[in-house]
Order: C-alpha cells, then sequence, then structure tokens
C-alpha cells in the first residue's frame, strides 16, 4: 500500500510516496541519498540508524516511513551541516572517539541528544545516555573523553568530575 | 523506481513504491480514533496487529515473523495518550505513553518510584522515546523489566473492544508473549491506584553484561510509608516463570512482621519456592532460583534503607 | 641513496586523516555506494539443518515471482572457495553441513523482494547425524563432515588425515619430554575452554558485483583482504583472475572477519547470471552469526612442569580449534599456537601439537590476534596456577622464566630484543600489584589483580612481500586534491594506517601532510599484496612505503642535481620545495614535476615521478623445521586489571584496565593508545559478554541483543596504554605492529584476578557470572 507523506528533512521538506513497509531508514538512505546513517542490525540493538525525529533520539530502523508522515527529522549530515555541535564533532576526532566509523554517527546524533539535554553530565550520565550505541573498535573509551570534553567547551573550559 | 522530487517551495512527490506487486506486505493505517481502530481489528480478526512504539513489532516485521494483513497505528488517538494523575483516582497511563514520558511526568517521579526506577532500565534512551506502557504489556515478555514494577502497582487493565473491560494485570499475563486481549480487542490503558502511602521501591535485575537487553532475573519490592513504618509490602519477580509474577506469601510474611533478617530470608525463600524458572542456554534454573533469593533480600534490604531516608 | 632526514610527523600525535569525514557522516561504505537504477538486490537461501542431504532444491516458486530476476542453486555452480584448503562450497552441494549455508541465491528488483523470494525457494532435506564438538569430531565413529576431503585443492603446508574430520595437523617438539617432566619438581595438568564468540564488525559484510559487457567483472567489497579475494574467487569461479577486478570499498571494522572470502563470491555468480547489472549482498545481522564467520571454539590440554627453583622444565598442550564446515581460515592461526604456544617463556622440553576439526558449524575465522588470545587464556592462567604450587608470586615466576633478548626459542632461531619485561613491570605498576587487596564497594564483593604476559608472532607465511608505489600527480596542482598518491595493497580498516602512511610520506618526501592521500585498494592497479594482512600493516606495508618514498625522492633529487649540476647530497626538500644547501636555490616541488628543471644550456629535464618500494622479510635462519622458518618476528606486550566479584551472584566488575606493549617505536601514539584501549575492551566483552550459543548445530542467540557485546556501560573506570619502545630491527624506524594483538592478555589476566579474589579458578571463557557463581558453590 502506498502512501503519500511529508517530511522534513535536516530542513528540507520532502513530499514522498512510500509503500507501508519501508522504514524511516530505507526512505532516508535508499531514497533521500542521506547514507551517514547506518544500517547495523535492523532490530534496533546497535544504535548506527540513530536520528532525530521531532527533536528526540529515536532509531530510524524501528520506525515505518509512514509513521513518520508530517514529522521533523535530523540525521548526520544536518547535525554537521548546522555547525551547532561542531565542538562535538571536534572533540570526537581529538580523542579518537572514531576508529573504523560505522558507529560514529549514531554515537554523534545520542551524544548531541544528550548535550543538549544536559549540558553538564556527569559521567553515569554519559554513559546511560550512550548505553544503546554499540561501537566495537574504539572500545567506548575515546568517546567517553570526547563528550566529556564537548560538554566542557560548552562551558567555557571548567572542569569536570573525572571518569 | 523513483523520481526526484524539488527541495524547495511546493516539492514534487518522490515516489519510492515498488513497481512489483507481488510482494506479500501489510498495509499500514493510521486510526484516527478507538472505534475506527476497533472497527479495523474486525475487519480481518487474527490478521491485524495494533502499533505503538513499534519497537518490537517493527523489528518482527521486517524478519517476517509477523506477516499481518494490516497494521494498525494507535499513536494518533487522543484517547490513548493520556498521561493524568488524580490523587483520588491514581495514575492513568494511556496504553501509547512512552517511557521517556512517564519518566519526565512529576506525580509519577514523586509518587511511584519502582516505576521510574524499572523504566530507567528499559533498553535504551532511543527506544524509551518510543516504546510505550501499554506496548510493553502486549508483548507481555516473560523476561520484562517493565511488568514486575507494574504488578506491584496492582495495576488494571483497560480493554476496549466489544465492550470495555477491566482485568488486572496479573490475570491479564497469561504466559511468555500471551495475554487475554482478543483479536478485536485493544488496550486501551492502565489504571494504577494512588499507593497506599508514600510507595518505597526498588529493582534489581541480573544480566550478562551490564549493557544486555536481556534479564536473566529481576525483582521488584515495593512498600509503603503508613503510621512511620513500611506496610503493604509488594514483590514481585520477571524471568523466572513464562510470565512475571507476585508472590503473596512473602509479602504476607513482610507484612506480619518487622522484617528482621530472619524474616527476610524466609520472604526470599518463598520467592524461591514460588519461582518456576526455565534452563535455557542464558542460564540455568538452579542459578535462576538461587538468584532470586539475593536479589529478592538486596531489593527488601535497599526498600528497608530508602525507607528509612524518606522517614528522616 | 640519500640519508633521509626529514620526520617532523613522525613520532607525535597527527589527526585521524579521515576523522572529518567520519563525523559528518561522509565517509561512504559499500552500502552507502551509488551504483545507479539497474542495481539488483540479493538474498541468500540458507540451510536450515546443521547436517544433510539435500533432496531437493527447486527455484521455481522463487523465480515465478514477478520482479525476481534469477534464482542459482548448487547446480549452476560447483566450485569451493579456500586459500589454503578449498573447502567451502560457493552453494551447497549434495550436502549441507552447516544451518546458515547458503543452499541458493536470489536476486530481485529490491531488497524485500529479493529476501520474500528467498522464503519460496523449496529446500528438502534428508537429515544426517551431525557432529558439533571439536574433541567428539576426533572420535573414530563421529560423522565425517568431508568425506572427500583428499579431493580438496590444497597447498603442501596443509597436513589433513582423509577419511576423519581432522582438516589440519601440525606439531612443534624441541627438547625430550621425558626429561622435562623427570626434572619437574611440579606438574600440573588441566583443559581449558573458549567458546566461539562472532567478530561482530558493526559494518555487515557486503559485496558488489558487476559483469561488464567486455567480460570483465568488477567486485566491490567490504573486505581487509582485495587481493585475497580476487585470487580465490577466480579461482573458485574457474575465471581468469584478470577478468575479476577488487575494489576495496571503506570497511566499517574486520576484526578478522573480513579477512577470507565470506560472501562476496555470491555476488560474482549473480552477476555473471545478469549481464551489465551490478548485484548488491549486504547481509543482515543474524547472517553474520550464522553464514559468515566466527572465531573457532577452542579446546586446550595443557600440561607443564617446573623444577624447585621455579623454572619450567616442560610443556605438552594439543590445541583443538573447532573449524565449523570449513577449515581454510584456521591454517595459520593453528601454526602459530605451535610456535607461540608456550607463552613468552623459556621451556627446554616442549610438545605442541594443533587440531584443526571439522564440525557441523559455522566456519570459523581467526579473529584479532590469530588465535593467540585463546592459546593465552590457557597458557597464562596454568602460569599462575603453577607459580601457586610453587609458592611463588605470579609476577615474579613469570620474569623467573621470561623469555629475553638472546634467548634460543626455536632450533636456529635466536629472540630478537624485546621489551615484555618492561611491559610486565609497567602494567603491575599501574594496577598496585605489590598492594594488598584493595577494600571492596560493598561487603558482599571481593577484590583481586591479576596479569598476563603475552606475545604473538608474525608469521612468515602471511607476509609474502609488501609493495608500495608513491606517485606524484602532473596534472594536479591545487594542494586540495592531494598530488602525492599512496598505493597499497592492503586495506586500513579502522586502525589508522592511512594516516600512518600520510605521515611517512610527508616526512620522509618533505611535503605538507595535505598533499598526500592514500588510494583504496584496486586490483587492477594497486600494487599486489596476498593475502591480507590488516594486523601487520605498520610494520610490512610500513617498510613498503618508506621504501617508496625513498624511491621517489632520490629519483626527484637526482634529477635536480644533474641540471644544478651539484652532489645529490646538498639537495633537500623542505616543505615541498627542493632546496640546495650549496647553492641556496631552490625550486618548489610541483614547479619541477609540471615544467621540469632547467639546466644551464636551456634544455629541460623531467623526473622520474614514481617510486616503488617492496618489503619482504628477511628468513630468520636455515632449519629443518618448516614452521620455524616462517616467524619474522614476535610482539609482546602485557595486561593487568583489578576486579570486584560479587560473591553471591558471580558478577565480575572490572575496575581497572592497563595494558602494556612494545610496539618497537610509536609512530603515531595517539593512534597506538588507541588500539591498545579498543583492543583491550574488545577482550573485555570476549571474556565477560559473549558467546554464540547453539545446541546440536541449531543457533540460539544469532542477534545483537540476545550475544551481549560490552556497551559504554562496562567500560571500566579506569582504562590505561602504556607504551614501550624497543626498536624493531627491520621495521620502519623501529615501528612494529599493535592492533592485531592489543588483547590478547586481557582474558587471563580477569581469570587471575577473579581467582585472587575468590579463590576460584575459571578455566572456561566467557566468565559468566553463573560460571563464578557454580565455582563458588563447590
Amino acid at each position: 500500500m502506498k502512501h503519500e507523506i511529508r517530511l522534513y528533512v535536516n530542513g528540507h521538506e520532502h513530499r514522498l510516496e512510500v509503500e507501508s513497509h519501508h522504514t524511516l531508514l530505507d526512505v532516508l538512505r535508499r531514497h533521500l541519498g542521506l547514507t551517514g546513517t547506518k544500517h547495523g542490525c535492523d532490530c534496533g540493538e546497535c544504535g548506527a540508524c540513530s536520528i532525530w525525529l521531532d527533536d528526540r533520539l529515536v532509531l530510524s530502523c524501528l520506525i515505518l516511513a509512514a509513521e513518520a508522515d508530517g514529522a521533523h527529522v535530523v540525521t548526520i549530515e544536518g547535525l554537521a551541516a548546522s555547525g551547532e555541535f561542531s565542538h562535538l564533532q571536534e572533540a570526537f576526532i581529538e580523542h579518537h572517539g572514531m576508529q573504523c566509523g560505522f558507529c560514529t554517527a549514531g554515537f554523534l546524533m545520542a551524544a548531541a541528544a544528550l548535550l543538549r539535554a544536559n549540558p553538564r553530565p556527569d559521567t553515569a550520565t554519559i554513559r546511560a545516555g550512550l548505553a544503546g550505541n554499540l561501537c566495537r573498535c574504539t572500545g567506548y573509551h575515546g568517546i567517553l573523553q570526547a563528550v566529556q570534553t564537548a560538554s566542557r567547551i560548552r562551558r567555557g573550559g571548567k572542569s569536570e568530575s573525572s571518569a | 523506481m523513483y523520481a526526484e522530487g524539488e527541495q524547495d517551495g511546493n516539492p514534487a512527490i518522490l515516489q519510492i513504491t515498488d513497481e512489483v506487486e507481488s510482494l506479500q506486505t501489510f498495509d499500514y493505517i493510521k486510526a484516527r480514533d478507538l472505534p475506527e481502530a476497533i472497527a479495523l481489528l474486525r475487519t480481518a480478526p487474527g490478521s491485524v496487529r495494533p502499533l505503538a512504539g513499534g519497537t518490537d513489532l517493527v523489528p518482527a516485521l521486517r524478519m517476517g515473523q509477523l506477516r499481518p494483513r494490516y497494521v494498525v497505528d494507535l499513536k494518533g488517538i487522543a484517547a490513548l495518550q493520556e498521561l493524568a494523575y488524580r490523587p483520588d483516582a491514581g495514575l492513568y497511563l494511556g496504553a501509547v505513553v512512552t517511557f521517556d514520558r512517564l519518566l519526565n511526568q512529576n506525580e509519577v517521579r514523586k509518587l511511584y518510584p519502582l516505576l521510574v526506577e524499572a523504566a530507567r532500565q528499559i533498553a535504551s534512551p532511543a527506544v524509551r522515546n518510543r516504546a510505550t506502557v501499554g506496548g510493553a504489556v502486549c508483548v507481555a515478555a516473560a523476561y520484562s523489566d517493565w511488568l514486575p514494577a507494574l504488578l506491584c502497582q496492582d495495576a488494571v487493565v483497560l480493554v476496549a473492544g466489544a465492550s470495555e473491560r477491566r482485568i488486572p494485570l496479573a490475570t491479564f499475563l497469561c504466559g511468555d508473549g500471551h495475554t487475554q486481549l482478543a483479536g478485536d480487542e485493544l488496550l486501551a490503558g492502565l489504571w494504577l491506584p494512588t499507593p497506599p502511602g508514600t510507595a518505597v521501591g526498588s529493582y534489581h535485575k541480573l544480566r550478562l553484561g551490564h549493557g544486555s537487553r536481556i534479564t536473566l532475573v529481576g525483582a521488584a519490592v515495593q512498600a509503603h510509608i503508613q503510621n512511620g513504618r513500611l506496610q503493604d509490602w509488594r514483590l514481585a519477580l520477571t524471568a523466572v516463570g513464562p510470565k512475571p509474577f507476585r508472590v503473596p506469601e512473602a509479602e504476607a510474611l513482610l507484612n506480619a512482621e518487622n522484617p528482621t533478617a530472619a524474616v527476610i530470608a524466609e520472604a526470599a525463600a518463598q520467592a524461591q519456592a514460588a519461582a518456576a524458572p526455565a534452563d535455557d542456554f542464558r542460564a540455568s534454573a538452579e542459578y535462576r532460583r538461587a538468584m532470586v533469593g539475593v536479589l529478592v533480600r538486596r531489593g527488601i534490604e535497599a526498600v528497608l534503607a530508602r525507607g528509612r531516608g524518606v522517614k528522616s | 641513496m640519500n640519508p633521509v632526514r626529514k620526520t617532523q610527523w613522525l613520532g607525535r600525535p597527527f589527526p585521524r586523516v579521515e576523522a572529518g569525514f567520519k563525523v559528518a557522516g561522509g565517509i561512504r561504505y559499500l552500502d552507502d555506494m551509488d551504483f545507479g537504477p539497474d542495481l539488483v538486490y540479493a538474498a541468500i537461501v540458507h540451510s536450515t539443518r546443521p547436517h544433510a542431504r539435500l533432496v531437493k532444491v527447486d527455484p521455481a516458486p522463487a523465480q515465478a515471482l514477478a520482479g525476481v530476476l534469477t534464482v542459482l542453486t548448487g547446480r549452476d555452480v560447483s566450485g569451493r572457495l579456500g586459500h589454503a584448503l578449498a573447502d567451502r562450497p560457493i552453494l551447497a552441494q549434495d550436502r549441507v553441513r552447516y544451518v546458515g549455508e547458503p543452499v541458493a541465491v536470489v536476486a530481485a528488483v529490491t531488497p524485500e523482494l529479493a529476501a520474500a523470494a528467498a522464503q519460496q525457494v523449496e529446500v528438502v532435506y534428508e537429515d544426517l547425524p551431525g557432529v558439533f564438538d571439536g574433541e567428539q569430531a576426533l572420535q573414530p565413529d563421529a560423522p565425517l563432515v568431508h568425506p572427500d576431503m583428499d579431493r580438496y585443492e590444497r597447498r603442501a603446508f596443509v597436513h589433513l588425515r582423509a577419511g576423519t574430520n581432522l582438516a589440519h595437523v601440525c606439531s612443534n617438539r624441541r627438547g625430550d619430554m621425558e626429561v622435562g617432566w623427570r626434572t619437574a619438581s611440579t606438574i600440573i595438568a588441566d583443559t581449558y575452554q573458549v567458546a566461539p564468540i562472532q567478530h561482530t564488525a558493526m559494518e555487515p559484510h557486503g559485496a558488489v558485483a558487476q559483469c561488464h559487457p567486455d567480460g570483465t567483472i568488477t567486485l566491490w567489497a567490504s573486505t581487509q583482504a582485495p587481493f585475497m579475494q580476487q585470487a580465490v574467487i577466480a579461482r573458485a569461479l574457474g575465471l581468469d583472475p584478470r577478468r575479476l577486478h577488487v575494489r576495496a570499498a571503506a570497511v566499517g571494522g574486520g576484526f578478522g572477519g573480513k579477512s577470507f572470502v565470506s560472501i562476496e563470491a555470491l555476488a560474482v555468480l549473480l552477476a555473471m547470471a545478469l549481464p551489465d547489472r551490478p548485484v548488491k549482498l549486504v547481509l543482515q545481522r543474524f547472517e553474520e552469526f550464522i553464514t559468515t564467520f566466527i572465531r573457532p571454539a577452542l579446546v586446550a590440554h595443557v600440561r607443564m612442569g617446573a623444577d624447585r627453583q621455579g623454572k619450567l622444565t616442560a610443556l605438552a598442550a594439543h590445541y583443538v580449534w573447532d573449524a565449523g564446515a570449513s577449515a581454510d581460515a584456521l591454517i595459520a592461526s593453528a601454526w602459530a599456537a605451535t610456535l607461540a604456544g608456550t607463552g613468552p617463556y623459556v621451556i627446554p622440553h616442549v610438545e605442541l601439537t594443533s587440531s584443526v576439526v571439522y564440525t557441523n558449524h559455522t566456519p570459523a575465522a581467526p579473529m584479532r590476534g590469530n588465535g593467540m588470545a585463546e592459546v593465552h587464556w590457557a597458557i597464562e592462567q596454568h602460569m599462575d596456577r603453577m607459580a601457586a604450587a610453587l609458592g611463588m608470586d605470579p609476577m615474579a615466576f613469570r620474569l623467573h622464566n621470561l623469555i629475553k633478548g638472546g634467548d634460543l626459542i626455536q632450533d636456529g632461531q635466536v629472540m630478537h630484543a624485546i621489551g615484555l619485561e618492561q611491559c610486565l613491570h609497567q602494567v603491575a605498576q599501574a594496577v598496585h600489584w605489590q598492594a594488598g587487596p584493595s577494600r571492596p564497594s560493598a561487603p558482599n564483593r571481593r577484590r583481586g589483580r591479576g596479569l598476563a604476559a603475552m606475545w604473538s608472532p608474525v608469521l612468515r607465511s602471511t607476509v609474502i612481500a609488501s609493495t608500495a608505489v608513491v606517485r606524484l600527480e602532473p596534472e594536479s596542482t591545487a594542494q586540495d586534491i592531494q598530488p602525492v598518491v599512496v598505493e597499497v595493497g592492503s586495506m586500513d580498516t579502522g586502525q589508522g594506517f592511512a594516516t600512518l602512511a600520510v605521515q611517512l610520506v610527508s616526512s620522509l618526501l618533505g611535503v605538507p601532510p595535505e598533499w598526500v592521500r592514500v588510494q583504496p585498494v584496486d586490483t587492477a592497479r594497486s600494487p599486489i599484496q596476498e593475502p591480507g594482512l590488516s594486523g601487520q600493516l605498520t610494520w610490512s606495508q610500513g617498510n613498503a612505503i618508506v621504501r617508496a618514498v625513498q624511491d621517489l625522492r632520490s629519483r626527484l633529487l637526482s634529477t635536480v642535481a644533474q641540471a644544478w649540476e651539484e652532489p645529490v647530497g646538498a639537495l633537500d626538500i623542505v616543505d615541498g620545495v627542493i632546496y640546495s644547501h650549496a647553492s641556496r636555490r631552490s625550486l618548489p616541488l610541483w614547479e619541477l614535476v609540471q615544467a621540469g628543471v632547467r639546466r644551464a644550456d636551456g634544455s629541460v629535464l623531467y623526473p622520474d615521478r614514481r617510486g616503488e618500494g617492496r618489503f619482504e622479510p628477511a628468513a630468520p635462519g636455515e632449519s629443518e623445521n618448516e614452521q620455524v622458518l616462517s616467524v619474522a618476528h614476535f610482539s609482546t606486550g602485557a595486561q593487568a586489571v583489578e576486579v570486584e566479584v560479587d560473591m553471591e551472584t558471580g558478577t565480575v566488575h572490572v575496575l581497572h584496565i592497563a595494558s602494556a606493549f612494545d610496539v618497537g617505536h610509536a609512530l603515531n601514539p595517539d593512534l597506538v593508545v588507541a588500539q591498545i584501549k579498543g583492543g583491550a575492551m574488545q577482550a573485555l566483552s570476549a571474556t565477560l559478554c559473549e558467546q554464540v550459543r547453539r545446541v546440536e548445530g541449531i543457533p540460539l542467540n544469532a542477534r545483537l541483543g540476545d550475544y551481549h557485546l560490552a556497551t559504554i556501560l562496562d567500560l571500566p573506570p579506569v582504562v590505561e596504554a602504556m607504551v614501550v619502545q624497543m626498536p624493531q630491527g627491520d621495521g620502519p624506524f623501529g615501528a612494529r605492529s599493535v592492533s592485531d594483538h592489543a588483547g590478547v592478555g586481557l582474558a587471563p589476566a580477569i581469570a587471575n584476578a577473579v581467582a585472587q579474589a575468590t579463590g576460584v579458578r575459571i578455566t572456561d571463557m566467557p566468565i559468566t557470572p553463573e560460571l563464578v557463581w557454580r565455582a563458588l558453590q563447590r
């Protein structure tokens, strides 16, 4: 069954005709060419497809495209273009919060959502906020450091409690 | 297969529908109100799946584990979105209230600490932003983190269908993945009576890794401060039987006596006796039963410690 | 050749070159690439039986669906895949040997349709008795997984036993065992087990193939070993390898799971059936668990003896590897286990045997460390037990027996200089080894510390030779198109090799790093590298790059020297400008490349713009023993941990990880530290959480949610990485690689710490809470 939907992706409006079984992830990647959001498990268990839907962190593999009619979506491409979290991106580079990079977009979307809700997260809050994202390369240490650094930069260089 | 649309102004429609119609798949329908949703359920009994958060349903559809003809989205139904607390009546949770919304509700945070502790341990933040309090009840997982906390509230399930039914949660749950919901019925909401006193709760669970999704054993404990002491103890277990369940024998012991170490040990033993754990690849029945004893004791001790904190 | 002096980008932190793209979602992995509207999607029909005769495979019901372009079965192809031993059919022939084995493959116009059509292929099985345990498979009455194995194409170093399930057996003996046991005062024997795990790269396996009108085929793949893909697939399909052209996409993690051919041949097969249409096969997560590769289960029988002075006298060990239905990928691991199966200790009398055994499980492939993590699980726990029996401190016992530079390790081979002892001291100090037990956080908890030493042999058989090309593109002018091009035959799978290549080339050539780019591997253009060696890139490819840059630099400068009539030694390249110390003349490098250099007589000379370098590890000496000749060098290190164990539930909390590795020379200290920390956490996950569960060959937990990878919640509060630098004689600037073995010592260190904390010894990995609890009940 076809559905005509309207999506606002990274600030651009799209009118789309989708099938019932298409997920939001399918539409973003296959049809809008936004391949920064990754396909890791299709079960909501790896976090690689994390995006923001109406300003909330969600897993795009768990949402049918038809469900998202009228919604505002932000993907890693939009996050990067906005520049709002460039300090977080830079911290990921500085602390080697990535190796192969496949999980990186998902981590950035989750970390940015976390920092927006709580600009001064303690270590436990950061861990809880990133608990749904899997990384096989970095061992998470650099990722944790990157988010800690980003939260400090935002507050003007004050140091936070250690890991 | 698709034509590129415009990005600005009034965009053209980007058609990404399949050329091929032979693919057996479902139709997604967004219900506007409860009667429409129920009418849809009746059009094709047994081959309609209600959709709430989708965190369980969508992967099952993708993997071909479920092959319904229709998927009916309930999220747009205003009546199911209600989240309200009334001191005289208690907490009403509409079926499609998300865990994240629940966790951010003031009265819930104040009055239902066990719900909060359990909900915080469900899956991941991104999943909690979608997964719903009603969906988790309908999924009825034997290892659910959510159901034991709800059981400790004496929750009642509101079922909408040909007629409205009110079923105690403990009765509503039939076993792993099974409930009393008929094919033409919907779970409309959950009603949680006002706690009989300030509730103090704790939820302890055991997993293979700290981030693991599968609970090996879980124990929820709640008691209520009345007349300066903890009373009306409630205890529920998960992952040690076909469905999460309360342990009235242990509750009776705790209610009858001052919970000394000996009483706690006896309550834990009662809980172990009530558990009917399975042997599976995740853990043996023997280990699960032993852990029921440990977690129940820790849960009771935590409630006692927290209860002292509340009083002081 | 000029002395190379410019090393300003080496030995110091240097940001990952592709990091900016990665944080913007801009890296295109295989599934992200655009292959146009003709793209066709493939799906695999998997065996649902662990061992069965195929009675019928009927593609007709799937073929009948509109939008299905083709369905291929074992009738359409008969080739077998394998690098050392061709034992894996591209599609099952008369029988299936594991659940998940490809029985047929479908191509359709959408991925959903391909998956749905795959369900429609009718497969009828007649079950055969299966074998699901490595040791049972060695019993004389065990069902045979490959009754015809002696007919399989294989290399001379594969020693199989036809008529059994033994696909490969190799041994390493030295000394006289009888003397070894006789001189021992303490002998301990036990068996250790390691559960199978999955590599679980976050990017699933994927391949796209297209057959062009001229008959050539391009295969784009997520692979650690593009040249091996080319050779193995071409051989299995009976193609001239020159017809098959493999292009490596960005790789989203591999860890060994992408070092061999897994499903890529299926895409090629479909492409040949559907000329001129690109065919994409990207696996779903559950297929990663059942169809590609898993790290093998290991059973290790260890018997060790030491004399009254605490010196090791003898070791007999038998390592039994559960290869699943294909042993090809384990041949090198089995060898490594016989070469390094002693652990890094001097033991005069040794008998080590590796048996690679067929079972009805998903094929196994080594994961990070080439079997060393599994071997050290046994040896490094056994060392603690020997120490306890001898009344010695585990650290002191190790130091007493530790191998050092100059010690004889094999007949005809002497250990090179290593920093292992420093590594041990550093990790011991980091976790306060000498201090008494620290106070647990709760009364029902106990704390303990544990450590382990490790070594890992770099096999010459896996590094035949490495070649690199560094060339200048004359048409490029602007620096933003990176005119200095590095071509190698190996892929950076995330460890940071491309960054290191940029550091090496810019430093040695004398150009800004922004000028340098590393070309993705393309078997039609890149220098050959077979097989893949993602764990040894710094050493092997690094050397080849150094030589290629030196070659290029020498060509450039000799041209200028000739034109200017100056000695080459007077010339240098600094920041992209050629400069003469003698005459103070200068010439921008790019002017030289594009316009040449003018001689005094007005004529113009143009330099060669291409340098090539080849590195072939030196043979370590003559020996009767074919395996001894295969060790190029050893990498060493140590890991220590502090744990806290919940004595009631058996849950192990790791509080502190300290790792130290001798990396020779840390050319990029930040990348080295990132590898060490990441390797440690990957090993923690394997030690405490992971296990591929199956019963009678039926997978039970083929999804991430039920498999349990460590998450950020499992990250210990303190994770330390330390670097020891004892230069590697034949390494680039003394460097050796670290990424492959960065987790090898962690599992036994944790087990030793659990033993210290609780008094119980866990011999089976993973250390689940239930295992600890059971041990505590006894």
